[in-house]
């Protein structure tokens, strides 16, 4: 379970400051796909980032599995990110001069894990995603979708708590977009819980979560309701 | 843990090749420049030391004052005079008189008169400390061998000096015929280069000042042709006396007995070497030793091998010690150039950096790998350039060996300095990237993700 209770994040830009989240509460079970929509700078990346301990709140409590995250130090929130939390980006974020199977290795490798395990690993994983025989190639050697299945892959590797997905088709066709999000589902079927920003409606099937963000405060959770209306 | 860091870290130097060749190359030519300079003076340093010790650094040199033992001495005995041997017709290129005078040991020289009056007994009777002893003189005279004829550097040794101090005379070693056995001993011995010019063989016949002589033996080249104390390394007398004794390939060697009745009337300025009893203080014995030399009426001056070998080994460090400030110019340039890269390297790898923070990278780790990545590269710039370095020091031994003074030896690799060159430009290379290091693992994972 993933509980946001009067979470604010609040960025100083020069002499402004700028409020990406207002008190937002918010709870998140396992085994849960939500999908958090919203308009561009409503909070839901920072959302995000909160949630995968990439950033911190300026106030409010973020517990994940009873762990309070805010209390956590920068080395705590590394370690946590890497054995907990996978994520998947838009832009893929793929370390351009490695391989592959070398971007999958990396959770791995500063895991501390040995080589040749790391090395396994890592191909089992791209295994799962289809990419066994892409594991040598490099991203610029890689199409869309194939990039989007190495990060799941990568994003897969250290066996986490939640995957953390941050407009994983906006660079995608819809026809990979969909493959992607096909493959997070059964990753939430595993019993992880999945959490995807994203600006397509399309994407939200019945019994999904579906949080909406605007302004840095969850409006409301109809969207299954208004769907419903038309 | 490491480990893998150092495979993330050559994995990126792997794949960043030119710009990581280039970096490497500053470190390569910093080490290598310390390697080459410093393992090349010391080989300098060990050979002419190693010179000094052949002949004993117990021994004390007795020089005349007035001394015009000139540095070129024996280049001008050996190079020019000898040279003219090879003329076949018989003429003088220069007369005998501007030869003498050149060298300096003709009759008029100023201190000829004082410095053959030395009483040797009297010597050892006053200074207690001085073991053994010997004397040499040395002069120019023509010398003729079938067609050749020319002038020639003599040296007359007493027996005692050939006996005791053959170092002093570069080693005295014989390669054809022998050696003088005894104080009576008549005939000659020739320098390699001497006997080599004349084209003179054991058992003939040379006459040197219209004496007519038997070559009884030829020399072995002498380690002051290989190695020599060169004259912009030590300057002073006893320098000057060590290094006309030292050659003696150009030479013609008669001892004092038999010269002594061949020119009976002939005054020539002498050298005694001294040699003083193992613990004794040299500086004190040669207080004593000046001391009763004056008392003697004899106006000649002592100098120790000892002290000629600390001078000449405090010139050839600070010789190093320049030589070696220089290299680290260029290491520190090389490795700023480092520092530039690697900086350059984060700015370029926000991105990376930010997708390793995102994958559970802690700020340690990136740290780490920037540290790792620059070590790497100045520890490849440190093996390479220490393999470079060795090679250039024997290419240098052999085409600079004239220029700085010495003509064969070879470099001296001591163990501080490989272990050194690679510890060093490996903790320089990692100390390049702590900057840019400690600025990459400081950065925002969320700022460096949104990097361009």
């Amino acid at each position: 379970m993933i509980s946001l209770l009067g979470v604010e994040k609040t960025y100083q830009r020069g002499a402004n400051q700028v409020h990406a989240l207002r008190g937002l509460d918010l709870e998140i079970a396992s085994s849960e796909f939500t999908i958090i929509m919203g308009p561009s700078g409503s909070g839901k990346s920072t959302l995000l980032h909160l949630v995968g301990c990439l950033d911190t709140p300026s106030a409010g409590q973020i517990l994940f599995e009873g762990t309070d995250l805010v209390q956590l130090s920068s080395t705590q929130r590394a370690e946590f990110r890497r054995r907990r939390i996978g994520f998947i980006f838009q832009r893929f974020n793929q370390i351009p001069n490695l391989s592959a199977q070398e971007n999958v290795e990396l959770p791995l490798l500063l895991s501390g894990a040995p080589r040749r395990q790391a090395h396994e690993q890592a191909r089992s994983a791209l295994r799962q995603v289809g990419l066994a025989e892409r594991s040598s190639h490099r991203p610029s050697e890689l199409s869309g979708g194939e990039l989007q299945r190495v990060t799941v892959a990568r994003a897969l590797v250290n066996n986490p708590d939640a995957i953390l997905a941050d407009e994983p088709t906006g660079n995608l066709d819809m026809e990979t977009g969909d493959q992607v999000i096909s493959m997070l589902r059964h990753l939430k079927d595993e019993g992880r819980a999945c959490i995807v920003v994203t600006h397509n409606p399309e994407l939200a099937i019945p019994g999904d979560s579906l949080v909406y963000v605007r302004d840095g405060k969850r409006v409301d959770s109809l969207f299954r309701e208004e769907k419903g209306r038309h | 843990m490491i480990m893998n860091l150092a495979t993330l870290a050559w994995r990126n130097i792997r794949t960043r090749r030119a710009r990581s060749w280039l970096t490497i190359l500053g470190m390569l030519i910093g080490v290598m420049a310390i390697v080459t300079l410093i393992s090349i003076g010391t080989g300098v340093e060990n050979a002419v030391l190693q010179q000094f010790e052949d002949v004993g650094l117990d021994v004390v040199l007795l020089v005349p004052k007035e001394s015009t033992f000139s540095p070129s001495a024996s280049q001008i005995a050996g190079e020019d005079a000898i040279g003219e041997l090879r003329q076949i017709t018989g003429e003088f290129s220069e007369s005998p008189e501007s030869q003498s005078s050149l060298i300096g040991l003709d009759d008029d020289s100023t201190g000829s008169e004082h410095a053959t009056g030395v009483d040797l007994k009297r010597l050892q009777g006053d200074v207690p400390e001085i073991t053994e002893a010997g004397q040499i003189a040395t002069t120019v005279l023509d010398l003729s061998a079938g067609d050749v004829s020319g002038f020639v550097r003599v040296m007359i040794p007493s027996w005692d000096l050939v006996d005791r101090f053959p170092g002093l005379l570069g080693g005295f070693a014989i390669s054809q015929g022998r050696g003088f056995a005894a104080a009576s001993d008549r005939g000659v011995v020739l320098g390699a280069r001497a006997a080599s010019l004349t084209g003179t063989t054991v058992g003939d016949t040379v006459t040197i000042d219209g004496h007519q002589l038997t070559v009884i033996g030829i020399l072995e080249p002498s380690r002051e042709s290989q190695v020599g104390v060169n004259e912009n390394m030590v300057t002073g007398r006893g320098a000057e006396a060590f290094r006309s004794l030292s050659n003696t390939d150009d030479a013609a060697i008669i001892l004092q007995d038999q010269a002594q009745k061949l020119w009976p009337n002939f005054t020539m300025s002498s050298i005694v070497a001294i040699r003083i009893r193992t613990g004794v203080s040299v500086t004190d014995t040669i207080v004593r030793i000046n001391d009763a030399v004056a008392r003697q009426g004899v106006f000649m001056t002592p100098v120790s091998t000892q002290a000629l070998a600390d001078n000449v080994q405090r010139t050839l460090g600070m010789v190093k010690v320049v030589l070696a400030s220089i290299a680290a110019i260029s290491l520190l340039v090389g490795a700023i150039g480092m520092m530039n890269t690697m900086y350059t390297s984060v700015l370029e790898r926000t991105r990376e950096i930010g997708i390793l923070k995102s994958v559970g990278a802690k700020d340690r780790h990136v740290l780490c790998l920037f540290l790792i990545d620059s070590g790497l590269m100045g520890l490849t710039g440190g093996v390479l350039g220490l393999g470079l370095g060795m090679g250039a020091s024997f290419l240098g031994t052999r085409l600079l060996g004239d220029l700085i003074g010495v003509t064969s030896f070879l470099p001296f690799f001591a163990p501080w300095l490989l272990l050194g060159a690679i510890a060093l430009s490996f903790v320089l290379g990692a100390l390049a990237g702590v900057w840019p290091a400690w600025h990459a693992a400081r950065l925002d994972p969320v700022n460096a993700l949104a990097a361009d």
